[in-house]
């Protein structure tokens, strides 16, 4: 069935591009007396009797220019502008599908500028900005700037939704030089009306001097210029929508802005497994415009349970600065989000041990039943203060700024849980009912400080202190607070089918409070090519447990603990170019050094009340790097880097974890931490990374990384089975354990006919390792391979079709090398396949449909699910902003909710309760005001 | 938005030289070219000039050729100092290398690099570098040395014939002028600079003094519109460059050459404006020079007979040279008879696309230079 679906995809793919080819058209621009070619003449097509560019280009610096996409059998008229030169129009009619060439097109100059003074032309140069006169562009009354986007020449939006400037990535866009409702391009481009813009601003971001050092590695940003006025909006979303078996969903936000504030309060609610983390995510997936293919705010029928969520949230950013430019920012943003959610999970499991010795009574049985309620909010408040003027060498770089958040998170636990042991030497039954209320509270304040140079005044004096001009200083502070308050009841129900006389009944309450205090600072001074960094980090947890069995006092679970810990980490950077070659016009190599030098001081005090978790480990390490970077570009055609990297560090066992403590409410399993004192654990890591990257428009890039590590003295895990207790260890051993990984990354998009496009990303990874592990006596010494394959395709036809098709492969291999029993390797494997297809009929009528293929093979065991969901939405209202909307999800019904977890020493298998098949009726509004 | 950046590129490779306006005897007789922009001829290669070649350097991996640091030529040869250890490169007219020079006998370099600047003197190569000065004939055969030269890379200095020039750079130190002349004929003073005048200019137009092929050589004043003429005797003539009032920058604007922030914004706000003039070529009955603008078209040709203005970058490739660019940004050169220019492999490549485009098939040796190893020479005359 995917085969065919794919190839009905590619057949209607195939239908669709050949039925859009239209007629390019070329010619070049010349003055009509001097014959020199102009360049930067806009040249803008219109069809007949319309006042609104249809197409448009700019010449290039031979004055050639091209249009593409030009309708036939149409009365056409070609106007060239430029400034200086009297407008010239060409009227002509393309009769068929052939590339047309215009030949030369003569301008006269205009020797006083008169006939264009009133002529604001489509696109303009100012220095090295390319502005764009939106009002001269043709689109639909409703059109916002996306719309806008897929008019300008050499700018294409792709179906992942990033956007291309004549091949150029532009990853941030602005609006009125400052960032627009949080972080997400599509906020400001599918919400802000076109008509509301007077010009997009194209330009390089980067500093003067970087410019120079390298012209063609461009950073690119859009800022979208407003009308006088018109930065005053109100735009959003209210709807809602009820669904068969009780599933409802709702949301509202509205956004208002000025020149100096930019406000937004926000509410989700719904029953469907959508979680809302953040108002961005909100905001970008209820745009005006429409998110497409790829939302993440769809119902998640592959999350576990069913959870209900309420989000209420607000952000207000205040702008100091409005009038400056993106080179002087000063903000400050609060932000506020709270947050209710229900969620009621049903699992059942079982897991087996995965050894050839154990292969009869090897079974631990599952089941539970969860009832989770919570609520959050959090206060984020952000002052952003950055001066970074367009020339470094101005030597005025100043960033500072801070962050402060309160949170305050309660959580409701109602879990039962009945575990089944079914072990030789173990068979019993454990059955814990519990109920617990927890609650976080924490309050943290970060700030930096960055300036190039150290200090201003200083810098001033040239002669006497001018290694201080060059010095670069970085500064931060990170202070938190954070009190956890846990209590609850643990009921406990243990039943031991071979000795009964270990039976028990128990009804434990818990009285937990700890608190965190955490302070982190840094101080970074660079000098040239010398960076010196410090860090320092004091750290106090306290914890006072009050633990009763039956209202006695248990005195293994109660105590008064304090854990300090300190950490000064110094390092010292080094890096240089060892050579530097450049042979114009044809390629540059380039071999640069990184080296570093680092040396850690760790020091861990835990005090506790229980004897066994008074502990006191220090230690101090030095931590290398030396990394070598090789560089060859062949000029407009490829760049390859090839990168090697060695490093070294050590890795600390964790104090709290290090004797846990064991509560016996649960008695079948007991974690016993490490089972002697352990010694730091040495990681070698040697990185290999790769990439060729096509300079061509358009180009591809492929990327590889191969990474080798050897761990010293590793900490494992270890299994006993006891009579009775399922136990684990964590022991250490001089075996070394070797890892492997590589990974390779493969994009490519293509630019098809009328700006139409078609990405494809290819990403897969390769993992191999080895492990060991004592289980029992047995020292099981494994290797283990991971394979994963992800496949990404994006088709998008402009403002009718995008679709998206995702694959994905995992398969995992285990081999036990030690006793090379063949029996004891284990096998698995996950395919998935989505495809999801958004239509729009026509400006008013829109059909997404998405199809998620699944299928888990393990142990000869094959689960297979298919997820169809269908939605058909209407527009309506003069400004198109009714959306009337009917979805169907899980139209198959065969969503189950089965799932597999694997390690190197167990398998466990199961279901969990899932969304399944419901239908939903919404409706939303688009509240939509630029100006007053 | 290319070119404005290229140019100002080429601008800041050069040394940080700063300029004012200079004083000089009145009785130096004056020939004012007039130049307006608007107005500069364009049209096609096959209109407007002849006898145009492409011809590679021979590049095997012992002559590589990384970024050339300084080029001359004469009716014979062509000579090349790369910057990657200064070493002087001859080749002959047709490319094929001649000599590599990378030791003088009996010099001991105290730097990486052996020269740094090459010059035809009294037709003669003459090659600078830390400490010496060495005179070569055209098969590369060392004439003459002066070992512990005192060479100054700021300030330039020619013979024409036994007449020895000096440039007086404008190089300071804080706030304080070291040097107050800008030209001397032996140890005569011929041009000052205005001491009271404390405008600086970070703009150079490629090197202060231009040799020329009949015993005569041009010295240029960054931030003036003035170029001087000198022979054996001094100057012969200054040549006064005038434009129209919305490309000059006047002199009440001279503030923006203190720093390149300033001069960066104000030609970005005014990329119309001329602000200098440099490498003069007397080709024919044309004086070429380039014009220091964000805007306009850099290499012009004036025509002495009728003061007709031909802007060379508007010369338009066409079939008849196969699209291939035949001038770039920073380079022009004259052996008397050619002009020469040169262009890299990657702009064979983008003419490839370009016939490809126009359904053009180019000719086979010029697709062979796409792989050349080193830089490609273009020779040519103006019809």
């Amino acid at each position: 069935m995917v085969k065919e679906t794919i190839l009905a995809i590619f057949l209607f793919l195939f239908v669709s591009i050949s039925a859009s080819c239209q007629v390019k058209l070329k010619g070049i621009v010349i003055d009509s007396v001097y014959k020199r070619a102009i360049e930067y003449v806009t040249v803008s097509s219109f069809e007949e009797e319309k006042t609104l560019v249809k197409k448009i280009t700019l010449t290039n610096t031979s004055g050639k220019f091209e249009l593409d996409g030009l309708p036939i059998n149409k009365r056409l008229l070609l106007k060239f502008s430029v400034v200086g030169y009297k407008p010239t129009t060409v009227e002509l009619k393309l009769n068929s599908t052939l590339p047309y060439d215009l030949g030369n097109v003569f301008m006269v100059q205009s020797p006083n500028n008169i006939d264009t003074i009133n002529i604001m032309p489509p696109i303009s140069l100012k220095g090295d900005t390319i502005e764009f006169n939106s009002d001269a562009f043709d689109l639909d009354s409703n059109a916002v700037v996306e719309d806008l986007l897929h008019k300008l020449p050499g700018i294409v939006v792709w179906g992942d939704k990033s956007i291309t400037y004549n091949g150029i990535p532009i990853p941030n866009i602005l609006v009125n030089g400052k960032q627009f409702f949080g972080n997400d391009l599509s906020i400001a481009l599918q919400n802000i009306d076109k008509k509301a813009v007077n010009k997009l601003q194209l330009y390089d971001k980067r500093r003067f001097e970087e410019k120079i050092k390298d012209p063609e590695k461009k950073d690119l940003e859009i800022n979208i210029l407003l009308k006088e006025g018109k930065e005053n909006m109100l735009f959003g979303n209210i709807g809602g929508g009820i669904g068969s078996k009780n599933r409802l969903q709702s949301q509202l936000n509205l956004n208002k802005a000025s020149k100096t504030w930019q406000n937004t309060i926000a509410y989700s609610g719904n029953s469907v497994n959508i979680t809302v983390n953040s108002l961005d995510q909100l905001l970008k997936n209820t745009t005006y415009k429409g998110i497409g293919v790829n939302s993440d705010f769809s119902p998640d029928f592959q999350r576990q349970g069913i959870t209900k969520q309420v989000v209420l949230a607000s952000r207000s950013q205040y702008d100091f600065n409005p009038d400056a430019d993106q080179t002087n920012k000063n903000l400050i943003i609060a932000n506020f989000f709270s947050n209710w959610t229900l969620k009621k999970i049903e699992d059942v499991n079982a897991t087996v041990l995965l050894n050839n010795n154990y292969l009869d009574k090897n079974l631990k049985e599952n089941s539970n039943l969860n009832f989770q309620k919570g609520a959050a909010q959090l206060l984020d408040i952000v002052y952003t203060r950055q001066i970074n003027p367009p020339i470094i060498n101005e030597k005025k770089t100043r960033n500072y700024g801070f962050n402060f958040n309160v949170e305050n998170s309660n959580n409701e636990v109602q879990n039962t849980q009945n575990t089944i042991f079914n072990y030789t030497g173990n068979k019993s039954q454990n059955n814990i009912i519990s109920l617990f209320n927890t609650n976080n509270r924490s309050l943290e304040f970060d700030t930096y400080y960055h300036s190039y140079p150290i200090l201003q005044s200083i810098s001033k004096n040239e002669d006497k202190l001018a290694f201080i001009n060059d010095l670069e200083t970085n500064i931060s502070l990170n202070v938190k607070y954070l009190e956890n308050r846990f209590d609850g009841k643990n009921n406990g129900i243990y039943n031991n089918v071979e000795d009964p006389t270990l039976n028990q009944n128990q009804e434990r309450l818990y009285d937990n409070f700890n608190s965190i205090s955490n302070l982190v600072s840094n101080i970074g001074v660079k000098y040239k090519k010398w960076n010196l960094e410090q860090e320092l980090q004091f750290k106090e947890t306290n914890w006072n447990d009050n633990v009763y069995d039956n209202t006695q006092i248990n005195n293994n679970l109660t105590h008064r603990s304090e854990l300090f810990q300190y950490k000064y980490a110094v390092r010292t950077k080094f890096n240089k170019d060892l050579f530097s070659q450049k042979f114009p016009g044809r390629y540059s190599r380039n071999l640069h050094l990184n080296t570093a030098i680092g040396y850690n001081i760790v020091s861990d005090n835990n005090r506790s009340t229980i004897d066994y978790r008074n502990i006191h480990q220090s230690f101090s390490n030095f931590s290398p790097l030396l990394s070598l970077n090789y560089n060859k570009n062949r000029f407009d055609k490829v760049d390859y880097n090839l990168s090697m990297q060695y490093s070294y560090n050590l890795l600390y066992p964790d104090v709290n974890n290090y004797k846990p403590l064991y509560d016996d409410i649960n008695i079948g399993y007991r974690n016993y931490g490490y089972q002697q004192p352990p010694s730091p654990s040495g990681i070698h890591q040697v990185a290999l990374t790769g990439s060729i990257n096509s300079l061509k428009k358009y180009g591809s890039n492929l990327s590889v990384e191969l990474s080798f590590k050897i761990i010293n003295d590793p900490f494992l895990d270890s299994i006993e089975l006891l009579n009775n207790q399922y136990t684990l260890y964590k022991i250490q051993t001089e075996n070394n354990m070797r890892a492997f990984s590589s990974k390779l990354s493969f994009n490519k998009a293509f630019l098809l006919a009328n700006n139409n496009t078609l990405t494809l990303k290819l990403f897969g990874n390769y993992e191999k390792g080895t492990t060991f592990q004592y289980f029992n006596s047995d020292f099981q010494d494994m290797s283990q391979v991971n394979y994963l394959i992800n496949a990404d395709v994006f088709f998008t036809l402009i403002n009718s079709l995008q679709v998206g098709l995702k694959s994905n492969i995992s398969l995992y291999k285990r081999i036990e090398r030690k006793f090379s029993m063949i029996s004891n390797n284990y096998n698995s494997a996950f395919f998935n396949n989505a495809i999801a297809v958004a239509y729009n009929i026509n400006k008013r009528i829109a059909l997404n449909s998405n199809l998620d293929y699944r299928s888990n093979y393990f142990r000869e065991n094959n689960l297979t699910s298919v997820v169809w969901n269908a939605s058909l939405s209407y527009r309506g209202l003069k400004a198109n902003n009714l959306e009337l909307k009917i979805a169907a999800f899980d139209l198959l019904k065969q969503n189950k909710g089965y799932y597999f977890i694997e390690n190197p020493y167990e398998f466990t298998s199961g279901s969990r309760n899932v969304l399944t098949n419901y239908l939903m009726f919404s409706i939303s509004y688009f509240p939509r005001k630029f100006g007053k | 938005m290319k070119i404005q950046l290229a140019l100002f590129i080429s601008i800041l490779l050069f040394q940080k030289v700063y300029g004012q306006r200079i004083e000089f005897s009145n009785s130096i007789p004056t020939q004012t070219i007039r130049v307006v922009p608007n107005q500069l001829y364009g049209g096609t290669v096959s209109d407007n000039l002849s006898n145009m070649e492409y011809f590679e350097l021979d590049g095997n991996k012992d002559n590589i050729l990384g970024q050339i640091i300084s080029k001359a030529f004469n009716k014979n040869r062509i000579i090349l100092i790369h910057n990657i250890d200064g070493n002087l490169f001859i080749f002959n007219k047709n490319g094929k290398i001649i000599k590599r020079i990378n030791k003088v006998e009996g010099f001991k370099q105290p730097k990486k690099n052996l020269f740094y600047r090459v010059q035809i003197e009294n037709d003669n190569i003459v090659a600078y570098g830390p400490n010496i000065r060495a005179v070569y004939d055209n098969d590369g055969n060392l004439v003459e040395k002066q070992l512990n030269y005192n060479f100054n890379y700021k300030n330039s200095t020619m013979l024409i014939g036994s007449t020895f020039f000096e440039y007086g750079n404008p190089q300071t130190y804080g706030e304080e002028f070291k040097n107050n002349f800008a030209l001397k004929m032996n140890d005569k003073v011929l041009i000052n600079y205005n001491v009271k005048d404390t405008v600086h200019s970070l703009l150079y137009q490629n090197l202060p003094i231009v040799s020329n092929t009949n015993n005569s050589a041009y010295a240029i004043y960054p931030s003036t519109y003035n170029i001087f003429e000198l022979n054996a005797t001094g100057i012969v003539k200054n040549i006064n460059f005038l434009f129209p009032l919305q490309n000059t920058i006047d002199t009440s604007e001279f503030y923006i050459f203190k720093n390149p922030i300033l001069l960066s914004n104000y030609l970005n706000k005014k990329p119309e404006k001329i602000y200098g003039i440099g490498d003069p070529i007397i080709h024919k009955n044309y004086l070429i020079v380039k014009l220091g603008s964000f805007k306009i078209p850099n290499w012009i040709a004036i025509n002495l007979d009728n003061n007709k203005v031909m802007a060379l970058n508007k010369i338009m490739p066409d079939k008849s040279n196969d699209f291939l660019p035949f001038i770039n940004l920073t380079d022009l050169y004259t052996d008397g008879d050619y002009l020469y220019s040169v262009i890299y492999p990657n702009d064979i490549s983008k003419a490839i696309a370009y016939c490809k485009d126009e359904d053009h098939r180019m000719r086979k040796e010029y697709l062979d230079l796409e792989k050349s190893k080193n830089p490609i020479i273009v020779r040519f005359k103006i019809k």
